[in-house]
């Protein structure tokens, strides 16, 4: 498992994750766990919901799918699932946001 | 079962179950060792029009450990995909598959091997073809032939195979999970105020049933620790413990625009398998997940279902008077040496005889320990260590060991006078035995060792 910090995903490992869509998952009846999906799907939250954040940086790519899993929001803590990786970020700001698109596009 | 379906979670994932695994000096390779780790158990023949297979998703893994750390040293690492050649077609077959290059062969399966040693990582074969499902005389007319062509040599002494074969495990199924009403001891089960059952033979739950095999043959110094040829049996080098896992993305996401599943992050273990019957009648069942998701190096960690298992407090119970010597120990609660050096640790020089050792240390770790200076049995028992052969189970284990009865008796006492010698046996115990004398199934003389699966056709009713 790899840790990084809120800066080097947005900038140094953007590369390596460079993705088509991003995916977050919660365990079913979790109350507390946040997810998020970016995928281009029409039920799925709209891209443009995060353009407007620094995450957008890390969204150009388009090699491979990378699943972000919030098990729970208020820990800020997301793991990301690429290729054969798994990524953990720490980041309130970015845990909160795709929380909230969660409950919007619920 | 030795290991079907033996845990709530990978009871739901057949492909990554891992059913039972193998490990012997090869009777005519007595140089090579072959592992047997089969998988996709209990498979009815005529299960079509998607027959079995691997699964694409799932990495397949033999591990050895030649240190008695019980970490892998040695790992062979197996991972398969399939492709359609006729898409437009809902048959798996739409003429006789009378080669690996039949146009008529709809479904096929290829695989990659790799080898990882020393922290290096070796390829030992690509794009090797599995063999098709035994699907009958029509579709594949010959299939001992057919099956042969998907027995590749890797170079350097080394062998493999994967593909169908027949289930050459056997055992009273039916019998075991019905409180254990062994048939040849039925008449002498409690039956909870039930009527008296009558004894009678056992019935071979995997008859006519075939499973997914993994097959790999390599030199004895592939596995040993330096790459040696130990000296003798009682060479500290001697002795390797092998075990089988199965492992799955940890993340998996339907992707609706390509129509399949996208799988991403590291692998995930979800099935293991070293000892047979393990997981199935020591751990229990609210343990059975997180056994299949652990490693052997912590199996300390699970050691008090060794030290007191659950079947050899229930025989007594089950059995009332029949086993009053292993009642009476059972009540002391004294840990059961015997099985814990039999399944944990290996059975240290002369506790069995004075040329034999399998012990690997002091490290717990359930692994199927094999001695690979023991040569193969000229005469061999399928009761193994038990019946006095030291080539089979508990040292290794051979297609045709009958384990089910081995286990029995250790975990009715028959192996704990090897550890207490104040200890007797109870006389029921050489009476134990879920009443299978072998399998069903013709086993190979030569690699893979198992037997021809039955087709689909010739599926018959037990």
């Amino acid at each position: 498992m790899e840790l990084y910090n809120r800066r080097q995903v947005l900038t140094g490992i953007s590369a390596g994750l460079a993705v088509a869509g991003v995916a977050a998952t919660m365990p079913a009846g979790s109350a507390s766990a946040a997810a998020a999906a970016l995928v281009k799907d029409n039920n799925a939250v709209k891209e443009s919901s995060l353009k407007d954040s620094a995450t957008a940086a890390s969204f150009d790519g388009t090699a491979e799918p990378v699943v972000a899993y919030i098990r729970d929001a208020s820990s800020g803590e997301i793991s990301l699932f690429v290729g054969s990786r798994e990524v953990t970020l720490h980041d309130s700001g970015i845990a909160a946001k795709l929380a909230s698109a969660a409950s919007k596009g619920a | 079962m030795s290991s079907h379906r033996e845990a709530p979670e990978i009871s739901k994932d057949p492909v990554a179950d891992s059913a039972d695994l193998y490990a012997f000096v090869s009777p005519d390779r007595p140089d090579h060792v072959t592992i047997i780790a089969n998988y996709v158990p209990l498979q009815g023949p005529d299960g079509g029009p998607n027959f079995y297979e691997f699964g694409d998703d799932v990495l397949y893994q033999i591990r050895v450990d030649n240190t008695g750390d019980g970490n892998a040293d040695v790992t062979f690492n197996f991972s398969f995909r399939s492709e359609l050649t006729i898409p437009s077609s809902f048959l798996y077959n739409d003429g006789p598959i009378e080669s690996f290059n039949s146009p008529s062969w709809n479904r096929r399966q290829f695989y990659s091997v790799s080898m990882t040693s020393g922290g290096k990582t070796t390829k030992l074969g690509t794009n090797l073809a599995c063999p098709p499902c035994n699907i009958g005389p029509l579709s594949t007319p010959d299939y001992p032939k057919l099956a042969s062509e998907a027995v590749y040599s890797l170079g350097s002494g080394r062998k493999v195979f994967a593909g169908q074969r027949a289930d050459g495990f056997y055992v009273d199924l039916g019998a075991i999970f019905d409180l254990g009403d062994l048939r040849p001891l039925a008449n002498l089960h409690a039956t909870f105020g039930l009527p008296k059952l009558a004894a009678a033979k056992g019935v071979n739950s995997t008859r006519y049933l075939n499973v997914h095999s993994i097959a790999i043959q390599v030199p004895i110094t592939d596995l040993t620790k330096g790459g040696v040829h130990p000296k003798g049996a009682l060479d500290p080098a001697a002795t390797i413990g092998v075990w089988t896992t199965a492992s799955r993305h940890k993340a998996r996401v339907w992707d609706n625009a390509n129509q399949s599943y996208t799988d991403s992050g590291p692998w995930v273990q979800i099935s293991r398998l070293g000892n047979p019957l393990i997981n199935e009648v020591v751990i229990p069942l609210g343990s059975k997940d997180r056994w299949n998701r652990s490693a052997p190096a912590g199996d300390s960690g699970f050691a008090a279902n060794y030290e007191n298992p659950e079947l050899s407090n229930l025989l007594p119970i089950l059995y009332p008077g029949a086993f009053p010597n292993l009642a009476a120990y059972n009540a002391t609660k004294a840990p059961r040496a015997d099985i814990v050096a039999i399944l944990l640790t290996g059975i240290p020089t002369g506790v069995v005889s004075p040329g034999f050792q399998n012990y690997t240390g002091k490290v717990q770790a359930d692994q199927l320990r094999l001695n690979v200076a023991i040569p193969p049995a000229s005469k061999p028992s399928p009761l193994g260590v038990v019946g006095g052969d030291v080539a089979g189970f508990p040292n290794g284990r051979r297609v045709f060991d009958d384990v089910v009865t081995i286990e029995l008796r250790a975990l009715a006492g028959a192996t704990l006078p090897l550890v207490d010698k104040s200890f007797k046996a109870d006389g029921a115990v050489s009476a134990v035995t879920d009443g299978l004398d072998g399998s069903d199934e013709a086993y190979l003389s030569v690699f893979p060792y198992l037997g021809v699966p039955t087709s689909g056709y010739e599926v018959r009713v037990a």
